[in-house]
């Protein structure tokens, strides 16, 4: 019999990654290229657990990146933590294949961040609104996209070797 | 009284939601106007404890596996040389590639103890993580003495050269605000024709600066490729730190003064050791 995965871990494992994507551990290309790992995990933990953890995970690596960050405190954290939400609300309703939906989550939660980022920027921070504009975002978004199906491969093979030790 | 509890378990979610949501706004708003404010300033100072150990964790794994890269490349090297030392010539040209390599050390050791300024080695631990904000942690911080807006530099080629100013500190680490960060503006001159201006950095995804406010007399006298320097004037830096090279110069006839794009000398995407000033600089 298969066990639910905890709230708490999927948090935990994003405040992990969330340290690794401020720290020096990614690989060079990635931190080259600053794809955005925290997105497509939480993506996944979101459509994987619902609302509650989707939003919590994301409101708390949101808080840890805009602390570590030179973002205001606030930014990353209602980022992603409406994205967590939302994607909480595709959970079982959308079948998360291996190919078309991870490309089609990325590039929905990267327009989602993108447009989020436009509103906040416009409010708060106008000097820095001409950013989001710039080549270097294309092509972070393009690698997220990208990246997502190996992402969610990666999870997805996580997960059922979880399963298969809990059923032993 | 029971109904209304109901209708909030309910509505936990949506609760939950605006809950984060608003904390969200609210510390956004608050802290546009200053980013290092005291809250902030206290979750970076934990936070970057635990970063510091993670990077030192990664720092270690690095180093263990360049070892066992090393001990290879030392035994290769030791069965190369015990070749090598039956035939004397192989030998002798061996010793010449090690005096020139001894020499080119020297020649670099010299040239970073000429600094005239004074200075704390520092190494890059951390980058910004997006691509809005620009910036990047050092492992030095308050308790090595470091202040807040201290100067940064890198040496490039023997020259020193400007990387950016000291934005916030924590007990242990420091953020590194870069020069091509929009909020940057440093007080500088032509090192030839003695021109002064305003050097700004055009921050998201471009790489070089912008020098303003240049009298427009100097047209003639700015070439593609002149250096500029730090002027010193009125400024965090002290004079004579190099900036960059002069890449384009626009001289639009309705203004009343000169543009020039700088490109910096410093290569940021590549940077890994830097010299925070301790004197003639910061706050």
């Amino acid at each position: 019999m298969s066990r639910r995965t905890p709230s708490w871990v999927f948090i935990a494992l994003l405040l992990l990654i969330s340290l690794l994507q401020t720290g020096i551990l990614p690989p060079p290309l990635l931190r080259q290229l600053r794809v955005d790992l925290v997105l497509l995990f939480l993506v996944f933990f979101a459509h994987q657990d619902g609302t509650m953890t989707g939003m919590l995970a994301g409101f708390s690596s949101g808080l840890l990146l805009d602390f570590l960050s030179f973002s205001p405190l606030g930014y990353h954290s209602f980022l992603y933590t409406s994205i967590g939400y939302l994607f909480g609300l595709t959970r079982g309703k959308v079948y998360l294949d291996g190919l078309a939906m991870p490309l089609i989550f990325a590039l929905a939660a990267s327009l989602i961040k993108l447009t989020l980022s436009f509103f906040l920027l416009l409010i708060f921070i106008p000097d820095r609104i001409q950013g989001l504009a710039s080549e270097e975002v294309l092509i972070q978004i393009g690698m997220q996209i990208f990246l997502s199906p190996f992402i969610f491969a990666l999870l997805w093979l996580l997960k059922l070797s979880k399963e298969q030790v809990n059923q032993l | 009284m029971e109904s209304l509890f109901s209708y909030l378990k309910k509505k936990r979610n949506t609760l939950v939601l605006l809950v984060l949501l608003g904390f969200s706004l609210i510390a956004l708003a608050v802290q546009s106007n200053d980013i290092s404010n005291g809250s902030k300033q206290l979750g970076y100072s934990f936070f970057a404890t635990i970063q510091r150990g993670i990077s030192g964790v990664g720092l270690w794994v690095n180093d263990v596996f360049r070892s066992f890269g090393e001990l290879r490349e030392i035994r290769g090297e030791y069965q190369e040389l015990q070749k090598k030392l039956l035939e004397y010539r192989s030998m002798e040209r061996r010793l010449i590639d090690l005096q020139e390599e001894n020499s080119r050390l020297r020649r670099i050791l010299t040239q970073s103890e000429q600094t005239e300024f004074e200075h704390l080695n520092a190494r890059v631990i951390a980058k910004e993580p997006g691509v809005l904000f620009r910036g990047f942690t050092i492992n030095q911080g308050e308790s090595h003495g470091l202040k807040k807006a201290a100067p940064v530099i890198a040496l490039v080629d023997g020259l020193p050269a400007l990387v950016g100013r000291v934005q916030s500190l924590s007990r242990s680490s420091a953020k590194v605000l870069p020069i091509t960060d929009v909020q940057s503006y440093v007080a500088a001159r032509m090192r030839d024709s003695r021109y002064e201006g305003l050097v700004n950095g055009m921050g998201q995804g471009q790489s070089t600066l912008i020098m303003e406010y240049i009298n427009k007399q100097a047209r003639d006298s700015i070439q593609y490729g002149d250096l500029v320097i730090t002027s010193g004037l009125r400024s965090l830096f002290p004079a004579d730190l190099y900036i960059g090279r002069v890449e384009e110069v626009r001289a639009a006839e309705w203004e009343s003064s000169l543009t020039l794009e700088i490109r910096p000398l410093v290569d940021f995407s590549r940077l890994e050791h830097v010299f925070v000033l301790t004197e003639g600089g910061g706050e």
